[in-house]
């Protein structure tokens, strides 16, 4: 009898990743310890946890991360500025919602 | 391959001053940036502008393009381009390439084919002729359509996707990969799973990026999702909801048996609790009640409906109150 061995990739349900290490973040988003710690000490980030090594940040800090690289990459705007530019695109997306609702 | 007007791109003269140029592109590229603009477009014009900066910026590649770039299509020019170019490789010049887009978008690194031909780089062996730091490969963003049953029970679906590849003898190419992913039970729709070290090979010895497949559920004749939550419109005759019953209702995990309390009004919510998606969080079932009338077709269905009227019910009774 023959059998065929199929190879199934087992993955992670994003939205509950809710417990990566400072590492994790590094790796996923392709950054430097240095730079999330930053965004941390800006009030960007709010992991869990008191000392960096228990740090814990939710998968959904991922895209956040992302974006202000890519702010501070491709417009030149220092670690404050992104985190303002991202704060209010927050608050665009929350208006947003606000007025389709209203429509 | 068309030529390209870096100056048209960004909107000034050919004598535009560095500063001019650097405050347009400021200008232009925070309008057009994609995570502020949410335009379809806007990624596209974005790179475009990425590209007319990186030459206009330097005064060396500004001045190449100046000089050749509007004939680049005549063979005269690209000669005496290339010319240039050797004796600058042989060392007596600043040289091309070596340059670093800062980008972070997916694929911003590759310019047009324009700027290829011109400034070189990029064709042959992607980025990793171009610098040689270990770099993490590419995430790969895919999406799998699956019926609403997988998130209950589980499953395994075989997914297929090209991805941006170096062949052996350092080409570009696109490579066809197939995979076969376990949905975990519990999933919703919408959600995105991660799979760690399946995106494109890295550069020069760096991790491979990460894949990401979004969730979506097949649309479904009986079932609606909303979050773990599931509704399923179960069509009742009159008396069935007006009396009680027991009936048989399909759910996504089997069929299952209910019972209709009496005096079920059209549109009614029946919910049972933690019967919905197996979510970390259950999300609940709720079976909505649908009054469906038989038509008065023939002698016998017109005989009850005309004995009904007997009941002397008025369903005008708080109309227009």
């Amino acid at each position: 009898m023959e059998y065929n061995v199929i190879k199934v990739y087992q993955g992670t349900i994003t939205d509950e990743e809710n417990d990566l290490t400072l590492l994790q973040l590094c790796d996923i988003c392709n950054s430097l310890p240095e730079l999330i710690i930053e965004m941390v000490d800006e009030g960007i980030l709010e992991p869990m946890g008191q000392s960096k090594k228990s740090w814990r940040f939710p998968f959904s800090n991922v895209e956040n991360v992302r974006k202000v690289l890519r702010f501070q990459n491709d417009l030149d705007v220092n670690l404050a500025g992104a985190a303002l530019a991202l704060h209010l695109l927050d608050r665009i997306g929350q208006l947003e919602v606000m007025l389709e609702r209203r429509l | 391959m068309n030529y390209k007007d870096y100056y048209k791109t960004l909107g000034i003269s050919k004598k535009a001053t560095a500063a001019q140029i650097k405050k347009e592109y400021r200008k232009l590229a925070r309008k057009y940036h994609p995570d502020v603009n949410k335009a379809s477009d806007a990624e596209q014009k974005f790179k475009e502008l990425g590209e007319a900066y990186e030459v206009l910026k330097d005064p060396e590649k500004r001045k190449l393009y100046d000089q050749y770039g509007a004939d680049w299509k005549t063979g005269k020019e690209r000669e005496q381009y290339q010319k240039q170019q050797q004796y600058q490789d042989a060392g007596f010049g600043s040289g091309g390439g070596g340059f670093d887009f800062g980008g972070g978008f997916e694929n911003a690194g590759q310019y047009s084919d324009f700027f290829e031909s011109l400034f070189g780089g990029g064709r042959q062996g992607g980025r990793s002729s171009r610098q040689n730091v270990q770099q993490k490969g590419e995430d790969i963003n895919a999406s799998i359509v699956i019926p609403l049953e997988d998130a209950f029970q589980g499953a395994s679906r075989k997914i297929t996707f090209e991805t941006p590849s170096i062949s052996p003898d350092g080409q570009r190419i696109n490579k066809k990969v197939s995979l076969n992913v376990k949905i975990p039970k519990g999933i919703k729709n919408g959600q995105k799973i991660r799979l760690a070290g399946q995106g494109s090979d890295g550069y020069n010895g760096g991790a491979a990026g990460d894949m990401y497949i979004k969730i979506e559920f097949e649309k479904h004749r009986t079932f609606r999702v909303e979050g773990a939550d599931v509704y399923i419109n179960l069509p009742l005759a009159p008396w069935e909801a007006a009396l009680g019953a027991q009936v048989n209702v399909p759910t996504p995990a089997g069929n299952i048996k209910l019972k209709i309390p009496e005096g079920s009004a059209q549109g009614k919510k029946l919910r049972l609790k933690g019967k919905g998606i197996p979510a970390k969080q259950a999300g609940d079932l709720y079976v909505v009640v649908n009054i469906v009338l038989p038509p008065a077709s023939d002698e016998k269905a017109r005989k009850v409906y005309e004995e009904m009227k007997n009941l002397n019910f008025n369903p005008r009774a708080n109309f227009g109150r």
